[in-house]
């Protein structure tokens, strides 16, 4: 543990033979934010876009726009466009050379590779210059969005808790032979699915011979950025190469945010916005029909910050009025199994002899292992129950 | 804030046209970093600003106590409360619920059912650092190292002063008072060496860092039983890459940072995975924090001068210490207690009077042996580091002898980019990259600069994670 540093006295009487003056280094930073902001303007656009419709964020959203149209015919954005799409196929490259679990990441990364390709939205495939704190990988965001309705009480009215349900799935020639062996289950979704559920999913339902859960989640994801990553084709595609019997989905940690469709752009927290997303989340589980796999929706949990629950909330009413449209999928209220008594936001709940077990991640946003194990009977009996043949 | 967004960006710049502006009006300047470092803290969450703000007051309140008292035994009770205080801070935010857990679990061993409620608190960001800097300003008081008056403007700005406010480096308080003093020079900023610092750390950050997790650690450790072992093994390189260049990537940009506003912090990395033992990869791994617990923790333990046995124990003290430090859980303990037990063997090891030990230390092969050793050692601690729990992170190992497909070149170029670079002479082509920067015309360097950042951005994955030591 000795450590000898130069002390910063002679650091300080180092000669400096790169010195600038205050001038010549404003001058570089002003020429940085024109050239980035040249460079930049369709991810500047993006970024603004995908902001609060009241914040200053969101308020950047005109003027944003208006630099990328006015400095459109320069294509200065051109390369920055490029260098996107070339590490988006590089990574795919990369997720496919490297996956050794069944082709479930490559199948993710062709996804991702191909949502960059075609350029969905009208900002075209460009990402955001630098990432927003609220697009995590890993963690999904904390946002203060504007106030929405609460669920009133829809969540899990469609199915009781630990009782999820569904209609009878319609089952479609894409349907493949039945093979061999236990049945595999899809696990989708984003880090919702990815931290606690999905190993706890595992780790709870081990001793299940009779089916195997496949890994298909990735983080960062969702519904509302398609031109970054792409569920309902990387669904499709997942359903047509492994054959799930049915489909466990948790997602929507990063959807709340703005976004583009039909070159308009919908901030979260308007109707327009909650039409386009039910409509997102229906062509998600009619594309799980069209394949004969019946599909649970996992809901979005009770969140530590109460504007992010409003946000969550928000979705999940969204998702339960999609289910209702779809026949073939059921939708499970997480909460009652991960939040105390009142019903509210809890880190710790006791196990079965009363001792404390902690059941969200440190982000007040993740579930922990623990959490997803405490549903995987309800997963379970619903598998069994719909995805399963009777015997 | 996160550094590599755009909110930060607008953030520094209305930073850097203020402070520079003020120069000439000390107070001004201050109050102005002052105002944008808690704008900095705290933008998307404000609940824990008070925090902050009554941690810096009680900080520079007990560093001014200690400076103007002359009785050594006054001096010596406020340097106690001192350091007392943020320390309680740090148990209540950061040790609560994990004692109390704990506590329920032993006493349920002991055969009673009491079970304690765990209080819900949630973790305030950047914590553990300026805990830190609250101890330092009172025990470099106490110790006769800051040799200028304590003023509150200056005790606050030190704990709160944005580049280093969330994730370090650990910056002492020595070293950064001196600094408010006497304004920085508007002549001599070392303009070409910041850019280069955050472009390298923008780019081991938002390239290397999230490549390395998304496609080849992450998968590993969050189910590591569906994969062979060839697999298994590049996802433990990975996450030694990735955590490498996520944290010395912050800080290099958190120097940068400071340097472009003429503020100066200590290197906090140096090649670490070029170590040849344990303990050269604590002079190499985040300095600032490994040169904190040596002269903060192990020196006043009593250090080496006490026998080799209490050596050895205040080696392993410290460790412990350091690997709660990183976060309340007991795979962090292990992992520190893995790295103080290396020390001490390594100890024994180069202190060993057997001949044939000094002839094996001395063969010219022995290096890249140690090398080897060293690396591994590492990487087996950083195993527990990221699993989260002892079982996991033995899972991830049992995985290691799993028999699996080959692993494509491309996941081992990446590692090896993310790993074995630093051990290239970085050092000597960061002088000549900054020379070739220093021809550039002022606006030439600037529309390189942006050309630079837009290429990193497009070679990175959309969303970049956060930093990995936001959490600590």
């Amino acid at each position: 543990m000795v450590v000898a540093l130069p002390s910063l006295e002679r650091e300080l009487q180092r000669p400096e033979t790169h010195s600038s003056t205050v001038w010549q280094t404003a001058i570089a930073l002003a020429s940085f934010c024109v050239v980035a902001m040249l460079g930049g303007s369709l991810g500047l656009q993006n970024w603004a876009e995908r902001g609060d419709v009241e914040g200053w964020r969101g308020a950047l959203a005109g003027p944003a726009a208006a630099l990328a149209t006015a400095t459109a015919p320069l294509r200065l954005a051109e390369p920055h466009q490029w260098l996107t799409q070339a590490t988006a196929g590089w990574i795919a490259q990369m997720a496919a050379a490297q996956d050794s679990s069944g082709g479930h990441f490559a199948a993710l990364a062709e996804a991702a590779e191909q949502a960059n390709a075609a350029g969905d939205s009208p900002a075209g495939s460009q990402k955001a210059p630098a990432q927003a704190p609220d697009q995590l990988a890993g963690a999904a965001p904390v946002r203060s969005g504007p106030a929405a309705p609460a669920a009133s009480g829809s969540d899990g009215a469609a199915t009781g808790a630990g009782q999820p349900s569904t209609d009878s799935p319609a089952q479609s020639d894409s349907s493949p032979a039945e093979p061999a062996g236990p049945a595999p289950i899809l696990l989708a979704g984003d880090s919702l699915m990815a931290v606690g559920l999905a190993p706890g999913l595992m780790q709870g339902t081990t001793g299940a011979s009779e089916f195997k859960l496949l890994r298909g989640y990735r983080s960062a994801t969702g519904l509302s950025r398609p031109d970054y990553f792409d569920w309902p084709k990387a669904l499709d595609r997942l359903l047509t190469k492994h054959h799930p019997r049915c489909v466990v989905v948790a997602m929507g940690g990063n959807d709340a945010q703005g976004f583009r469709q039909d070159k308009k752009v919908l901030h979260f927290g308007t109707p327009a916005w909650d039409e386009a997303y039910r409509g997102r989340v229906e062509a998600l589980l009619t594309i799980s029909r069209k394949h004969g796999a019946p599909l649970l929706w996992l809901s979005a949990p009770k969140m530590r910050s109460s504007a992010f629950s409003t946000s969550m909330a928000r979705l999940n009413r969204l998702v339960l009025e999609a289910i209702a449209k779809v026949k073939g999928s059921a939708y499970l209220d997480l909460n009652p199994f991960i939040t105390d008594a009142k019903g509210e936001f809890a880190a710790y709940l006791d196990d079965a002899k009363g001792r404390p077990q902690r059941i969200r991640t440190e982000d007040g946003v993740h579930l922990t292992d623990v959490a997803g194990r405490r549903l995987a009977a309800a997963v379970d009996r619903w598998i069994r129950g719909h995805c399963l043949k009777k015997s | 804030m996160l550094f590599p967004t755009i909110e930060y960006a607008v953030l520094f710049l209305v930073a850097f046209g203020l402070a520079w502006a003020t120069t000439n009006h000390s107070l001004a300047h201050r109050l102005i970093l002052l105002a944008l470092s808690w704008c900095f803290y705290a933008w998307g969450s404000p609940v824990h600003l008070p925090l902050l703000l009554s941690l810096s007051v009680s900080a520079t309140w007990f560093a001014r106590r200690v400076q103007g008292n002359d009785d050594p035994l006054q001096r010596k009770k406020w340097l106690f409360a001192g350091c007392a205080v943020p320390l309680i801070v740090l148990a209540v935010f950061k040790y609560a619920a994990f004692a109390v857990s704990n506590s329920s679990e032993l006493l349920h061993y002991a055969g009673l059912e009491f079970v304690p409620p765990v209080p819900d608190i949630v973790l305030p960001i950047g914590v553990s650092f300026f805990v830190f800097h609250a101890i330092s300003l009172v025990v470099d008081v106490y110790r006769g190292n800051v040799k200028v008056a304590v003023r509150w403007l200056d005790g606050a700005l030190y704990l709160g002063f944005f580049p280093q406010l969330v994730a370090g480096p650990v910056v002492r308080a020595s070293d950064f008072l001196p600094q408010l003093v006497a304004p920085p020079s508007r002549d001599r900023i070392e303009r070409n060496r910041a850019i280069w610092l955050v472009l390298a750390g923008l780019f081991k950050k938002v390239v290397l860092a999230s490549h390395l997790g998304i496609l080849l650690s992450d998968p590993v450790f969050d189910s590591p039983s569906e994969f062979g072992g060839a697999r298994v093994l590049v996802a433990i390189y990975a996450y030694a890459g990735q955590i490498y260049c996520d944290f010395s990537g912050y800080t290099d940009m958190a120097i940068g940072s400071a340097l472009l506003l003429g503020y100066r912090f200590k290197d906090n990395f140096n090649a670490p995975y070029a170590a040849v033992s344990i303990q050269d990869f604590w002079r190499r791994w985040h300095i600032s924090l490994s040169s904190f617990l040596r002269d903060y923790l192990f020196i006043p333990l009593g250090g080496s001068r006490c026998g080799e046995w209490r050596t050895r124990r205040n080696l392993l003290l410290t460790m412990l210490l350091g690997g709660l430090w990183h976060g309340a859980g007991w795979n962090f303990v292990l992992w520190g207690g893995l790295h103080g037990t290396a020390q001490i063997v390594h100890r024994s090891w180069s202190r060993s009077p057997r001949r044939w030990i000094q002839v094996l230390r001395g063969h010219r092969l022995w290096l890249p042996v140690a090398w080897l050793l060293t690396f591994h050692t590492v990487c087996l601690g950083w195993v527990f580091f990221r699993a989260g729990n002892f079982s996991q992170g033995l899972e991830v190992l049992q995985g290691l002898g799993r028999p699996g497909p080959a692993i494509a070149w491309q996941a081992w170029a990446l590692v090896a980019v993310g790993v074995l670079a630093q051990v290239l002479p970085w050092r000597r082509w960061a002088p000549l990259a900054q020379d070739w920067m220093g021809r550039l015309p002022s606006p030439a360097l600037g529309a390189a600069t942006a050309v630079a950042v837009l290429a990193i951005d497009a070679l990175g994955p959309i969303g970049v994670p956060p930093f990995i030591y936001f959490q600590f």
